[in-house]
């Protein structure tokens, strides 16, 4: 890397170089039964050059000075960036560790095991599943004296179980992801509990006003249908229903959502950005007040400010989103445990329509055979209370969501 | 090889792919992008164990070693007999047709290209971004059986996402066209984006639909994602092994009306589902999936094949050398029917008709499915009225297969998507007729 650095910086004003380096494991399962063992190591390369406010881009997984040559080759060819005022300085990190344990190929064949033994019965299939782990080390370097390294891990355990039982079936998928391998005798059990319960979903009666949106069914509809107003980029493109609404009262006034990369235990937690900016805790929404968006370093200084560490290959990204709000108690309830097409939302109004899996009513029945639909900003606007059982899925850390305002269409 | 030699089955994958994207939003460059990755892969069956090695750095042997390694695990955990369908050894060098090679327009020309197609501010248009990215894949498969297939890949794709505010409303909508054929797609782009930029100050007075059962029309963009979801997932026979597809048990049976007939079809020539073998090296072929209502057969692999007594039908594609094989579609479609479309309109004396697709899902176990439509508009009495957006239609694969009550007699442009199964996404296409659906569920305000 730092002969392609030293490349660079003969040819262009500003380099940057990443390097990704990553060793994948799995086990996968089908049937009841492990099916194979997999082990992958892959090698990612990305070269940033800028010369005269030209960008150049290549990314290859071979060695040597071919990914700098052809970014400099691009750059040169390229028209001058909108803006651009330069690439981030040397910079401390947060004192954190966000590296784990990578699981060995017998820990995954073991947990593989536990999986089957604790779903497997008469009337329940392991259809397919899986025990995986990562492990990545990514380095940067740039012209303006960054150099910095950190390690990752993750470890992800995921089933689909079908239940069957006098000529009705249920099928349930799940996983759950960690920094560390973990046992996962509970993620199992539990697991195959709910596909057993929901063997007796019926049809619904009465709907109940209240809707809670469990914490994997609000990750996805935020994800899909909410989250892209609030990057800095699509903001100053007018791709954002927050352009210029910085101040103003954007949900319950309860509701404060951050962004944050250096979150303990955080599945998108890191030192850095992709661009060598240190990551951080952003407030977006305070209160309900919307305080900021999160930006790049060139999207931040163009808007008169600094990176918020969400530097992408190419856009902006986020990390950890912890949606917090206050607990309250609720006697009556619809449940929403999954759903299907949350990435059919509308990403500007971020309006959906979804067709709902999973549900049942709070200490209650399961039911079946509904959609729901909505905006999530409204939701947003009118939650009742947010639980205090918080996980994460995905991107977004939070406790069950209960709001009044989603339409149930059976 | 002497490290796969008491392999049941071995297969080596290689793979160089070079890229170029290039992207520019409201007249200015928003990036040019080159990629290159090379790597190679080793799957085995050793006994009953299957093990998969994949690595960037080029020693075959000591992937192959890893391989085989993961499999004598496996074989020793293994409960069940595992086989693989045998096949002819297959010697071949396959290559993409074009018109003209994109690796011959120099770069400047793809940036002017991108510039001149993503529009400045103008009165509604807020956003304009305009793409265009070429993939030129080189695949070189051998396996144990003697096959050596080297496949030259080219495919060319130019997409256009436009977002139109007025009087406080913000709308966005895209058109894209993806084909395997060179640079002489770009003579599209204006098309497209024509399409996009005038259809989303349209939406600005879409209005969400009513929710409730009705008659539906789907054009052939939203009929290819109905039936990539609601009958071509449970029609993967990896479902139909795994118990996880409501199609099981149902081959001869009737399960759509006489005039349906449904195909996959990786040997169509250009389509960006198309390819010359599939990652087994098996030949991309048609196979019939519905024939005049009845289920006639599924997608396979070697190793659904064999397990299904059915015969190999070409369809274990994999993302990249970096992932194993699965059982996926390529283009898959409903045969065009005998129906004039304005007959269709004029038979709808209250429902919709939808175009476009945002997209779908589902759960192949149960049937139960549910895609978007990118745009739609109210039917009343035969006539087409007030447009709609935010048009999700959910069902049931088997209630809405026996539901189709009309076919049109043309085939449509569809929409080159990506099908996400199992972590990987494949290249995926359906030219499809309009259909009607005598009744659906739509999810609306």
């Amino acid at each position: 890397m730092e002969s392609m650095i030293k490349y660079g910086e003969k040819h262009a004003d500003f380099v940057q170089i990443n390097l990704d380096k990553k060793t994948e494991r799995s086990v996968d399962l089908k049937n009841n039964c492990i099916d194979m063992l997999q082990e992958k190591k892959t090698k990612f390369y990305s070269a940033k050059v800028w010369i005269k406010g030209k960008e150049g881009v290549a990314y290859s997984n071979k060695d040597g000075l071919d990914v700098v040559k052809k970014a400099i080759k691009i750059a040169k060819m390229n028209a001058k960036k909108e803006y651009f005022f330069g690439i981030p300085e040397k910079q401390t990190y947060p004192k954190e560790n966000f590296s784990g344990e990578f699981a060995t190929k017998d820990q995954l064949i073991e947990y593989a095991e536990i999986m089957i033994k604790e779903t497997v019965e008469d009337n329940v299939l392991l259809s397919g599943g899986s025990v995986d782990t990562e492990y990545t080390e990514s380095r940067i370097l740039n012209s303006n004296g960054i150099d910095a390294f950190e390690k990752n891990t993750s470890f992800a355990c995921s089933a689909g179980l079908i239940a069957s039982h006098k000529g009705k079936s249920v099928s349930w998928d799940n996983y759950e992801e960690k920094m560390n391998p973990f046992d996962p005798t509970t993620f199992a059990k539990k697991l195959k509990q709910k596909t057993l319960f929901y063997l007796n979903a019926k049809k619904m009666g009465k709907i109940p006003k209240t809707i809670i949106l469990k914490p994997a069914v609000l990750s996805q509809l935020v994800d899909y249908s909410f989250l892209s107003n609030l990057n800095g980029k699509n903001v100053e493109k007018h791709k954002s229903m927050f352009c210029g609404k910085i101040g103003e009262m954007v949900a319950s006034k309860e509701i404060s959502i951050n962004d944050n990369g250096i979150l303990k235990g955080g599945m998108h937690s890191s030192l850095f950005d992709y661009e060598g900016s240190a990551r951080q805790n952003t407030t977006m929404i305070k209160d309900g007040k919307l305080k900021s968006f999160v930006y790049d370093y060139n999207t931040a200084k163009n808007n008169n400010r600094d990176s918020t560490g969400n530097g992408d290959h190419r856009d902006v990204e986020f990390s950890n989103i912890c949606i917090n709000g206050k607990n309250r108690k609720i006697d009556e309830a619809l449940v929403i445990d999954s759903i299907m097409g949350a990435h059919t939302g509308n990403s500007l109004t971020t309006e959906f329509s979804v067709k709902v899996e999973h549900a049942h009513l709070l200490n209650g029945e399961p039911i079946k055979g509904f959609m729901i639909s909505g905006a999530v900003l409204d939701v947003l606007n009118n939650v009742i209370s947010i639980g205090n059982a918080v996980v994460q899925k995905n991107h977004v850390v939070s406790g069950a969501l209960a709001t009044d305002k989603i339409k149930v269409i059976k | 090889m002497k490290e796969l030699k008491d392999a049941k089955y071995w297969e080596i994958r290689e793979q160089n792919v070079n890229s170029e994207s290039f992207s520019a939003w409201n007249s200015h460059i928003k990036s040019i992008e080159s990629q290159t990755k090379q790597g190679t892969s080793v799957r085995v069956l050793y006994g009953n164990g299957w093990g998969f090695a994949y690595s960037y750095e080029k020693d075959i042997e000591k992937i192959a070693k890893d391989a085989m390694n993961m499999a004598k695990i496996m074989d020793k955990k293994s409960k069940i007999k595992k086989e693989i369908m045998p096949c002819k050894a297959i010697k071949a060098h396959k290559k993409s047709k074009f018109k003209i090679d994109n690796q011959d327009i120099d770069i400047s020309e793809k940036r002017k290209l991108v510039l001149e197609n993503s529009l400045p501010l103008r009165k509604k248009i807020k956003n304009c971004q305009a793409s265009y990215s070429e993939i030129h894949r080189s695949m070189l498969y051998t396996n144990s059986e003697g096959s050596r297939i080297k496949q030259d890949l080219k495919s060319s794709y130019i997409l256009v996402n436009a977002t139109a505010k007025s009087n406080g409303k913000i709308e966005s909508f895209s058109d894209r066209i993806g084909v395997q054929a060179g640079y002489e797609l770009t003579n599209k782009f204006p098309a497209v984006l024509k399409t996009a930029t005038q259809k989303a100050i349209a939406m600005l007075d879409a209005k969400l639909p009513k929710a409730g059962n009705m008659p539906v029309i789907c054009d052939g963009a939203l009929t290819d994602v109905f039936i990539h979801e609601a009958l071509g997932h449970a029609a993967e026979a990896d479902h139909i092994m795994q118990n996880s597809s409501c199609l099981k048990g149902l081959i001869g049976k009737k399960i759509a009306p006489d005039f349906v007939s449904v195909y996959d079809d990786a040997s169509m020539k250009g389509l960006w589902g198309s390819y010359f073998f599939d990652d087994e090296g098996v030949k991309a072929q048609k196979t019939s999936l519905i024939k005049n209502g009845i289920l006639k057969g599924f997608m396979h692999s070697r190793e659904t094949a064999s397990e299904l007594k059915a015969k190999v039908t070409g369809n274990a594609r994999a993302q990249s050398a970096a992932h194993i094989p699965q059982v996926r579609m390529s283009n898959t479609y409903i045969e065009k029917g005998p129906d004039d479309f304005d007959d269709m309109i004029q038979n709808v004396k209250k429902g919709i008709f939808l175009k476009g697709s945002l997209g779908g899902q589902v759960d192949p176990t149960n049937g139960n499915f549910l895609f978007s439509a990118q745009e739609g508009f109210e039917i009343k009495n035969g006539k087409l009225g007030n447009r709609l957006k935010q048009v999700a239609i959910s069902g049931n694969t088997l209630q809405t297969l026996s539901n189709i009550s009309m076919v049109s007699n043309k085939y449509e442009k569809s929409f080159a998507g990506h099908c996400g199964k199992g972590g990987q996404y494949v290249p995926v296409y359906g030219p499809c007729p309009s259909i009607l659906i005598s009744k659906a569920k739509i999810g609306g305000a």
